[in-house]
């Protein structure tokens, strides 16, 4: 033991027992538990043992002293000789039920507490009169208030009562305090506690309104409540990366149809139908390339969230930017090139003259099979149908002018599915409008 | 300050018979003037800019009774918040303390509470605890109403007075009021090992306090 100069002061990590200065609070934490705690039971034991000796020795004066000191450590040696055998690792119990054990019922006692303070707060706001009188009985009904004649100190602070400074009471638990050992709930905000899926209203109130609408706690009680609120919050809070996470995965279900769409839209192109236009199609790209440009920034975005290298979580955020990489790479940036203006004429062209070929080849097989009364007639009632085209009043006009007029709309909109829709539509009421004219020709 | 190789002197000279050692721990916020009253104590001085203590600062005092010698073993423990968890190190096997607060500054008063709490839990039950409002001659700035202490210390039986380390007011009333209440026999201790003082022997030489120059 290094002897402290009388006069000297010392000062630092000093270890209260040897007085050696260990430079560091975590050093000196450590050099006190690993040399001085079994010593200062030790030192206990050892005093103890000593009493015992004294006491004998002061009772029996004729007994050995020897003897004495024998009788008091014997149950000590006993136990050294016990101890001086090296040691293997024996049996090891899990103490893992004790510290449930020992766990659980804290616990529970503050579980229960807190559920009493719940009960009654459910009770306090739900039918709280709003005129103070009424709400005053409506309170005391409730929690009972603790009578206050013979308390002269707040219990919190003990500051002494008197006219300036009133007793109150804990609305909870009706205890007695001061004004300012009070703290106040505010209504809403207890409602949202017994209620969680209530609307919650975000807006401060001042102090001064609190004071007035809010409900009077003891510190204590006021500390449960909040505890829980923040259990609660905590429970529906969400975290960056977890809001991330989901804008990217919705963005994911959007892209997922868009792809679809684009490649129906790209054959449709490629099969020289007219049903898209090549702008169109275009706009359909610039969309997706929007969603993966979301998606990108998203994952890179969870990719570099600090999180300690190495764990669990980091291996995940860095899986989940990878598959992301590699569903923008795979899916959303390998789509099929688009046809220039010249291949889309060009098929349409083959089309077109494929389809001439056909009404030629089908006009030659009719001609052959002596049908061509009935061909003229068909051919000459497209003509009529085609020039009767300005008559107005027609419903099934109206009709296909209206839709085309959706068209339009769900062009400007990207709403692909639907132009493909409308536009069979329009096809059908064009059919019906030919057939119409063809019938009703006189 | 003279060393007397047989023992602390009476004032009229006669040989002390019991000379008793006891471990006291200083206790409160930082800054409210834990060392500026050990340093009043022990050495007489007082300074307008203290540094505020690193870990903890151990000194020793002792002071004559009527009958005894007391040797109190000093630790001057560092108030600000990082260090509290060595506090229980130093107020282990402690037969005293005393927790300080800062009569300007109501903070302080209630910091010192959850020491008296902590003690009253943690410590030796035999601990004498001493309640010290320090900076008494700040009383233009009186946060801590004297009344409201004695009550709370009264309540809790502790010894209690407001103390001023600069003006020395109070400073060596509140060790002497502590060496009064401290059982000075052996067998006088309480239960779990704090015991009670302990006696010197031969080899030990208590230093003759500042009474009994
Ligand atoms: N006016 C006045 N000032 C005091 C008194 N006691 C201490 N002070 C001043 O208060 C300041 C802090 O005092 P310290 O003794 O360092 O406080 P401490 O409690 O030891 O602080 P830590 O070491 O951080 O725990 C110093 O500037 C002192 O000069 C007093 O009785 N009256
Ligand atoms: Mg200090
Ligand atoms: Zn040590
Ligand atoms: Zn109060
Ligand atoms: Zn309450």
């Amino acid at each position: 033991m290094a002897a402290a100069n009388e006069d000297e002061i010392l000062e630092g990590f000093l270890c209260p027992i040897c007085k050696a200065d260990l430079k560091s609070a975590s050093q000196l934490t450590s050099h006190f538990e690993s040399l001085h705690q079994e010593e200062q039971d030790v030192l206990k034991s050892l005093k103890d043992i000593f009493g015992k000796a004294k006491k004998i020795i002061l009772n029996n004066d004729d007994t050995d002293l020897k003897e004495a000191f024998d009788k008091a450590l014997k149950f000590n040696y006993q136990e050294e000789a016990y101890y001086s055998q090296e040691q293997v690792v024996g049996v090891s119990r899990s103490s893992m039920d004790y510290f449930k054990a020992v766990r659980s019922a804290r616990l529970e006692r503050y579980a229960t507490e807190t559920n009493k303070l719940l009960i009654r707060l459910d009770k306090l706001v739900c039918n709280m009169p709003t005129e103070p009188n009424q709400r005053k009985q409506f309170e005391q009904q409730i929690v009972p208030w603790l009578d206050g004649s013979s308390v002269k100190l707040c219990p919190n602070c003990a500051k002494a009562f008197n006219i300036t400074r009133r007793k109150h009471h804990c609305r909870l638990c009706g205890s007695i305090l001061c004004h300012d050992c009070s703290l106040f709930l505010d209504l809403n905000i207890a409602r949202a506690i017994v209620d969680p899926s209530a609307p919650i209203s975000t807006e401060e109130q001042d102090q001064e309104s609190l004071e007035k609408n809010g409900l009077r706690l003891c510190e204590h009680c006021y500390n449960l409540v909040e505890l829980r609120k923040q259990v609660q919050d905590s429970r529906n809070a969400k975290t960056v990366v977890m809001t991330a996470y989901e804008q990217m995965r919705s963005l994911m279900e959007q892209a997922r149809p868009a792809v679809a769409m684009y490649e129906k839209m790209c054959q449709s192109l490629f099969d020289g139908e007219t049903t898209y236009n090549l702008s169109d199609v275009n706009a359909m790209r610039g969309r997706i390339g929007k969603l993966a440009e979301g998606i990108d920034l998203l994952s890179k975005q969870i990719a570099a969230h600090p999180v300690t290298p190495g764990t669990r979580q980091a291996r995940l955020h860095s899986a989940i930017r990878q598959a992301a990489a590699h569903y923008i790479k795979e899916d959303l940036l390998s789509l099929r090139k688009l046809p220039t203006e010249a291949q889309i004429e060009d098929v349409r062209r083959q089309r077109y003259e494929r389809a001439e070929r056909q009404i030629q080849l089908e006009r030659r097989r009719l001609e052959a099979e002596g049908l061509r009364a009935n061909e003229t007639a068909s051919s000459s009632g497209v003509s009529v149908a085609e020039r009767v085209h300005d008559d107005d009043d027609d419903p099934l006009l109206e009709q296909m002018n209206i839709i085309r007029g959706y068209i339009k709309e769900a062009r400007k909109e990207l709403r692909f599915e639907e132009v493909a829709i409308l536009e069979a539509n329009l096809k059908e009421l064009k059919k019906e409008y030919q057939f119409q004219k063809l019938s009703n020709k006189p | 300050m003279a060393t007397n190789r047989t023992g602390a002197q009476r004032p009229n000279g006669a040989p002390q018979t019991k000379v008793c050692q006891f471990k006291l721990v200083l206790l409160g916020e930082s800054a409210v003037g834990k060392s500026s009253l050990v340093l009043r104590f022990v050495k007489g001085q007082f300074h307008e800019y203290q540094e505020s203590t690193i870990g903890a600062a151990f000194l020793t005092q002792t002071v004559c009774l009527d009958d005894t010698t007391v040797k109190f073993e000093i630790w001057d423990t560092a108030g600000q918040e990082r260090y509290h968890s060595l506090a229980p190190m130093y107020y282990r096997g402690a037969q005293a303390a005393i927790v300080v607060y800062d009569i300007t500054n109501q903070d302080t008063f209630g910091r010192a509470k959850n020491w008296v709490k902590e003690l009253q839990r943690q410590a030796s039950p035999s601990i004498v605890i001493a309640l010290a409002g320090n900076k008494s001659d700040l009383a233009a700035k009186r946060m801590v109403e004297f009344e409201e202490a004695q009550a709370y210390a009264d309540e809790n039986g502790l010894l209690f007075m407001e103390t001023s380390a600069k003006t020395a007011m109070n400073v060596n009333d509140i060790f002497l009021a502590i060496a009064n209440k401290l059982p000075k026999s052996e067998s006088g201790g309480g239960a779990g090992g704090a015991g009670g003082a302990r006696r010197l022997q031969d080899g030990d030489t208590p230093r003759a306090s500042t009474c009994c120059k």
